[in-house]
């Protein structure tokens, strides 16, 4: 081709690429989001709706009371497969209603029906969703398969009615179509319930889910009721603790945590700043006037250049050399040693040994992240948990919610499994799991998490990460190791009253055989020794 | 002082004693617990007055609410049981016997080696106070008794200038063995075999009225008992064996006893009188083969005297024990019993030099006219 006809295919796929609203890029990408198949939708629905909810009540400072429904209703459909037969799966009624400050009257469609593209481009936090594509994407799977529209409820705390919205979305507009309006009578002070319906598939995976969802968020407290092939039960997960976790906060991107690319477009979008050195200090942390100049200097730009005539990568190569401080640290929300340990108890009552490890925050790449690792050992429900996994058990945790898929290639589980934990008393089996029930959580907090794809099941590996949880896991294991002494202890005391026993059985025998009398009965004296009730 | 001989009845009384107790114990639900006075070298005491080794008063308990102590314990009941079933039958026990009986009773009982089923035995010695020939756990037989001596065995009575061969075999268990008659005005205790059988053959013991035993270097705990049995019926005894610092030792374990069975009094013969081989002697009875009979004194020889001269029971007797010592240190030599024969020119000669030998030693140290 000509020089010319290339410029003009570029010019028409980026004026395609700008046509393209959200919602059209999701409706073409909605498999590479985790609607691949239906029990991985109907995983990937919850966890939106959830943690759209947890994030609605931490914001207010409210203990999250989530109640999750979960239908299989009698309707079918055939979804496309790659054999090009077609697959045939349930659609499922879901619905969460939750105890969230609510969503203003006015805001209510928009906020649910419109899909938001790009906000967080520039700012930095730690918040569930940003794992996510957001509630409305699911809104979205679920019209286009199911043809049905999604029907909220909202209620702001001292309104005296709540806002009843069925709506749709046109996808071509990336507008919300709405089919009823009303406001009605609900019994919650505040809050949102969300239903809608979709194909799916229930398996063990959602009850795992949320209990793992639980051990990360241990203020929340859920009840799910299901209904699926007729049988209706319910669950509840009560919370481990009546502390909220702490607020996060916003930080500006660091320096040595973005790429040419995007410091590029950043600059390009800006138009307040009048230079770059101005730029620069108002967009990135710990860069304060004196040091965007100096940052300047060392990249040979003059500080008064325009932002939009920045040279990107000699910017991030002279903030490179050097040397930026770390940022803020203190920015993020974990779970809490504490917390760690009352879910795990909670959710594992009778497990022998349960303990957690927070590690200080640190950051990678100029991004604040914290990590920590608890363990429950022994017990049936630990063990339960075990069973179905094949190797070491690992609870991850990205930002307080779990991560249900990609195991191996997650730097969570591959800092648990590459510690040889042999060294803290564990005896190890043929593949080298533990003998024994061992439950490990391993989770990480940050501003942003490093996934290894744009799924966002996996975390990459990142040294600073990857030591910070082999520090967590050390101490855990320390721990470990002192509790297993403890019960090998409590083991030979056991031992101790068999001995005994064996003793003495000698002894009476010898005594009978030189008086010519029957044998005496010693259990007294094992009482004596023993006390009642470790004789039992 | 005369002991009296317990029967095999009493014995047997004693160690129900034990089962008796531990029955109680255990039938009223309490912890069995046994005192035995501690064996433990520290807890030996050389009494100057009694010239004697005693046990001390620190006691040592086997408590049957401690883990180390219930084998000690449990084993001590079987170790009972088996002594007293055997005396019911009269079976001897050697401590090799015991140990492979101790062995295969239950796998708890389990003795690492032999001296730890031999500690048991040494426990109900002192626990029942009572040696374990009294209940049947025997030592090796060694030695012979010579001249018109009558003994009363459970099952026959024995005279030991008429049993033919070497004399009189001294048994391992001598504990209910009676001297019923000794015609005897002393007995002599020798160290060597050759020259108790050349006093036999010379028919010395009935020309000079005396019984004659073979110790056989260290005498066996069967010999030591046999002696003490002569002591206590106030038979003179002395003692003669080689001149050298091992020989000395021979010499105060049968007067004094020794700490290892420390526990046990009926080991020592404070009566007995250690009359030669003495260093004086090397210029009163070989002034002219000195120099052929006295052999160099050897390193390890050296190091037994010095160990004699701190030994509580080398400290008795004004200092003549400390002397006899010094000598060997002084003269670095030693000689043997044989050094007899280096005295005579014909065969006949030895019978007049030991007849002279043992009269003068006999009323000089045993203050006996032969």
């Amino acid at each position: 081709m000509e020089a010319d006809q290339l410029r003009q295919a570029a010019e028409l796929e980026a004026q395609r690429m700008r046509e393209s609203n959200p919602a059209q890029y999701f409706e073409r990408n909605l498999h590479q989001l985790g609607f691949s198949d239906p029990e991985h939708a109907l995983l990937q629905t919850l966890k939106e709706m959830i943690d759209n909810s947890l994030d609605a009540t931490e914001l207010a400072n409210i203990l999250p009371e989530l109640r999750l429904d979960i239908e299989e209703t009698q309707d079918e459909i055939t979804l496309p497969s790659q054999t090009g037969r077609g697959r045939k799966a349930s659609i499922y009624r879901v619905r969460l209603d939750d105890n969230g400050v609510g969503i203003v009257p006015d805001k209510v469609t928009d906020s649910i029906g419109k899909l938001l593209f790009g906000s967080k481009l520039t700012v930095l936090k730690q918040s569930r969703g940003q794992q996510g594509i957001g509630i409305s994407a699911v809104v979205l799977y679920s019209q286009l398969t199911t043809l049905r529209p999604t029907t909220v409820i909202s209620k702001v705390s001292g309104n005296q009615k709540a806002k009843r919205v069925v709506l749709s979305i046109d996808v071509e507009r990336n507008e919300p179509v709405v089919l009823e309006d009303q406001e009605i009578p609900w019994d919650h002070e505040h809050g949102t319930s969300i239903e809608l319906f979709l194909p799916g598939k229930y398996s063990d995976k959602v009850e795992r889910y949320l209990r793992e969802l639980a051990i990360g968020n241990p203020h929340m407290r859920l009840t799910l009721a299901k209904k699926i092939a007729g049988e209706e039960s319910e669950l509840l997960l009560e919370r481990a603790t009546d502390h909220m976790p702490p607020l996060t906060k916003e930080i500006k991107p660091h320096l040595s945590s973005i790429d040419a690319g995007t410091l590029h477009r950043m600059a390009e979008a800006d138009d307040d700043c009048r230079t770059l050195a101005s730029f620069l200090s108002k967009h990135f942390a710990m860069v304060s006037g004196k040091t965007a100049r100096r940052i300047l200097q060392v990249a040979k730009l003059p500080p008064n250049l325009k932002p939009k005539s920045i040279k990107a990568n000699r910017v991030l190569e002279a903030a490179r050399n050097m040397k930026l401080r770390r940022p803020k640290l203190d920015v993020l929300s974990h779970i809490g040693e504490d917390e760690l340990r009352a879910s795990l108890r909670n959710l594992f009552p009778d497990a022998e040994f349960v303990d957690a490890v927070s590690r200080p925050p640190w950051s990678y790449q100029g991004i604040p992240f914290r990590v920590e690792a608890a363990v429950a050992m022994g017990g049936q429900a630990v063990a339960a948990y075990g069973e179905q996994q094949r190797r070491m058990a690992v609870i991850r945790l990205a930002n307080k919610v779990p991560l249900p898929y990609d195991l191996s290639d997650c730097e969570l589980y591959r800092g648990v499994a590459e510690i040889d934990w042999r060294n803290y008393g564990l005896e190890l089996g043929d593949k080298g799991a533990p003998t024994e029930s061992v439950l490990f959580v391993a989770s990480i907090v940050a501003s942003k998490v490093p996934y290894t794809s744009p799924g966002k099941f996996a975390v990459a590996r990142v040294t600073e990460i990857h030591d910070e949880l082999t520090l967590a896991l050390q101490e855990l294991g320390r721990r470990m190791r002192t509790h297993i002494q403890r019960r090998h202890k409590e083991e030979s005391a056991t031992k101790r009253l068999e001995y005994f026993r064996a003793y003495y059985e000698v002894l009476a025998e010898e005594i009978a055989n030189i008086m010519g009398t029957q044998k005496v009965d010693f259990e007294g004296t094992i009482r004596r020794l023993f006390g009642e009730a470790e004789v039992q | 002082m005369t002991e009296k001989v317990m029967s095999v009845e009493e014995v047997m009384e004693r160690l129900e004693q034990l089962g008796s107790q531990l029955g109680e114990t255990l039938s009223k639900g309490d912890v069995p617990s046994v005192q035995h006075r501690r064996l433990s070298k520290s807890n030996v005491k050389f009494d100057l007055n009694l010239h004697t080794y005693e046990l001390g008063e620190d006691s040592a308990e086997i408590r049957g609410d401690r883990k180390s102590s219930l084998k000690k314990l449990a084993a001590l009941a079987f170790l009972t049981r088996v002594s007293h079933e055997r005396l019911q039958i009269g079976l001897s026990t050697t401590k090799r016997d015991y140990y492979y009986l101790q062995k295969s009773r239950h796998p708890l009982l389990m003795p690492s080696n032999q001296a730890e089923s031999d500690d048991i035995i040494r426990v109900a010695e002192v626990l029942h106070d009572l040696s374990r020939e009294s209940f049947g756990v025997v030592a090796q037989s060694k030695g012979y008794l010579y001249g018109d001596i009558t003994l009363r065995e459970p099952k026959m009575t024995v005279n030991c200038a008429q049993t033919g061969g070497d004399g009189y075999s001294v048994p391992g268990n001598v504990e209910y063995i009676d001297i019923k008659s000794a015609n005897i005005k002393a007995l002599i205790a020798i160290e060597k075999e050759g020259i108790y059988r050349n006093l036999m053959e010379l028919g010395i013991p009935e020309k000079l009225k005396v019984g004659i035993a073979m110790l056989g270097g260290q005498p066996s705990r069967g010999m030591k008992r046999m002696l003490r049995k002569f002591s206590d019926s106030a038979h003179p005894i002395g003692i003669l064996t080689d001149l050298n610092p091992y020989s000395l030792r021979i010499a105060a374990n049968i007067i004094y006893g020794s700490i290892q069975s420390a526990h046990i009094s009926k080991l020592s013969s404070a009566n007995a009188k250690f009359i030669g081989l003495e260093c004086a002697d090397i210029d009163r009875f070989f002034p002219k083969v000195k120099r052929v009979v006295l052999e160099p004194l050897t390193e390890e020889d050296l190091k037994a005297t010095n160990d004699n001269i701190s030994l509580p029971y080398m400290q008795g007797d004004e200092g003549y024990w400390l002397d006899e010592n010094q000598w060997f240190i002084d003269n670095q030599k030693k000689t043997e019993l044989e050094a007899f024969n280096a005295l005579t020119k014909h065969a006949r000669d030895l019978e007049d030099i030991y007849i002279q030998y043992i009269r003068e030693k006999a009323r000089e140290k045993l203050n006996v006219s032969l």
